[in-house]
C-alpha cells in the first residue's frame, strides 16, 4: 500500500479511537481497519472497555405483512456473538438462497468489554464474521 | 384531516408504537449487573407529536394498520429490553396529525454511548466543508447528523443537515429519537424533543 494511504488510514484509526473512547467515558478503546492482501475484503474492528446492547437490537417486523420469507433485518446468535444480518428479499413460501444473508455488524459484549466488527465490502457470512469477533475477543480480553 | 394510509404503512417497516412495560424494580442479573425494571410510561404527547395510539386514523381507510403497528412495537419493546439485560424498555412511534412527520422513539433504563460515536473522516482531503456524517451536541443531547456535500469554502445550505439519531443518556436511562420527515432537517428541534421526553420520564 502506498505510504500516504497508510498514513491516512493510521491517522483515521487514531482519531476514531479517540472519539470512541470519549463516547464511553474515557474507557480504553480501539478502532482498527483490517483488510486482506488484495484490499478486497475489509473489516472495521471496534473494541471498548464498556458494555453495550446484547443481543443487538432490531425492531420487530412481521415478514408476513411484507410478503417475505424473512424480515430484511434480523439478529442471529452465534455462541456469545450476536449479528445484525441483512437478508435479501425472498418471497414468502420460498427458501432463502445460499449467501442471501450478510452480516452488517457482529458484536460480543460483557459488562466490561465490547468487540464489534463491521464488514466493509466483500461477501461475509454472519458466521464468518462472528468467528472473527471471537478471535479479537480472545486477544483483547 | 384525511390520513394517507401509505404513511401508516411506513410504521410497518420498523418504526414504532405501543410501549410494553417490563417489570417492577431493580434486580441483579446473571452477569452481576443491576437491572432497572421500573416501568416506563411515555407521555401521550411530545411537542406537536402524538403517541401513535392517540392518533385518530379512522379516515385513513386502513385503521387495521395502526393496530398492527401497535402490536409490532410491543414486540420491539420486548426485544429492546432483552438487548439491555431485561431493563425496562419502550419502543414508541409519535407522529403529527397527518403522519407526515414521525418520531421513532426508544427508551430504556440503561446507559449508552455519549456523545454518540461517528468515525473520523478526512473531509478536507475531499475538499468538503464538513464530513458526510458528524456528531453534534445540543446541551445534554448528542445527535448524529448527515451533511449534504458542500465544497470547502462555501457555507452549507439551509436544510443541508439531516438528523439520523439524537440521544440523551445517564447511568440509568437512555432516550433515543430517530425522526422521519422534514423535522430531520432541524437537529436542534429533534434534540429539544429528546429533552421533553427525558423530562417526562425521569
Amino acid at each position: 500500500m502506498a505510504k500516504p494511504v497508510v498514513e491516512r488510514t493510521l491517522k483515521a484509526m487514531q482519531e476514531s479511537t479517540k472519539r470512541l473512547s470519549e463516547s464511553h467515558g474515557g474507557a480504553g478503546a480501539l478502532f482498527a481497519h483490517y483488510a486482506d492482501n488484495k484490499l478486497e475484503s475489509n473489516f472495521m474492528v471496534v473494541a471498548y472497555r464498556d458494555r453495550s446492547a446484547d443481543p443487538l437490537f432490531v425492531p420487530y417486523v412481521n415478514p408476513d405483512d411484507l410478503g417475505l420469507a424473512k424480515p430484511q433485518q434480523t439478529v442471529e446468535r452465534y455462541g456469545s456473538v450476536s449479528c445484525l444480518v441483512m437478508n435479501d428479499p425472498t418471497p414468502q413460501g420460498q427458501t432463502p438462497a445460499a449467501g442471501s444473508a450478510r452480516a452488517a455488524k457482529c458484536s460480543r459484549s460483557s459488562g466490561a468489554l465490547t468487540v464489534e466488527i463491521t464488514p466493509d465490502g466483500g461477501d461475509h457470512s454472519p458466521k464468518q464474521v462472528a468467528e472473527l469477533v471471537d478471535e479479537v475477543w480472545a486477544s483483547v480480553s | 384531516m384525511r390520513v394517507p394510509w401509505a404513511l401508516l404503512m411506513a410504521g410497518l417497516g420498523g418504526l414504532a408504537t405501543a410501549g410494553v412495560v417490563v417489570g417492577g424494580a431493580w434486580v441483579l442479573n446473571t452477569t452481576g449487573t443491576y437491572i432497572d425494571k421500573q416501568p416506563i410510561d411515555p407521555p401521550a404527547r411530545v411537542g406537536a407529536y402524538l403517541r401513535y395510539d392517540k392518533i385518530d386514523v379512522r379516515s385513513s381507510g386502513r385503521p387495521d394498520i395502526q393496530q398492527k403497528i401497535l402490536e409490532q412495537n410491543a414486540k420491539s419493546s420486548e426485544l429492546l429490553s432483552q438487548a439491555h439485560g431485561g431493563a425496562a424498555a419502550v419502543v414508541q412511534l409519535y407522529a403529527g396529525r397527518d403522519l407526515r412527520q414521525q418520531l421513532s422513539v426508544q427508551i430504556y433504563r440503561a446507559p449508552s454511548a455519549h456523545p454518540l460515536y461517528v468515525p473520523y473522516e478526512d473531509y478536507q482531503r475531499y475538499r468538503l466543508a464538513k464530513p458526510t456524517q458528524s456528531a453534534e451536541e445540543f446541551g445534554e443531547v448528542s445527535c448524529v447528523v448527515r451533511n449534504d456535500p458542500t465544497p470547502a469554502g462555501q457555507p452549507p445550505g439551509p436544510n443541508g443537515t439531516h438528523t439520523s439519531l439524537c440521544s440523551r443518556t445517564s447511568k440509568a436511562l437512555t432516550v433515543e429519537v430517530r425522526p422521519v420527515g422534514d423535522l430531520a432537517d432541524q437537529p436542534d428541534d429533534v434534540a429539544a424533543l429528546v429533552d421533553s421526553l427525558w423530562n417526562a420520564i425521569t
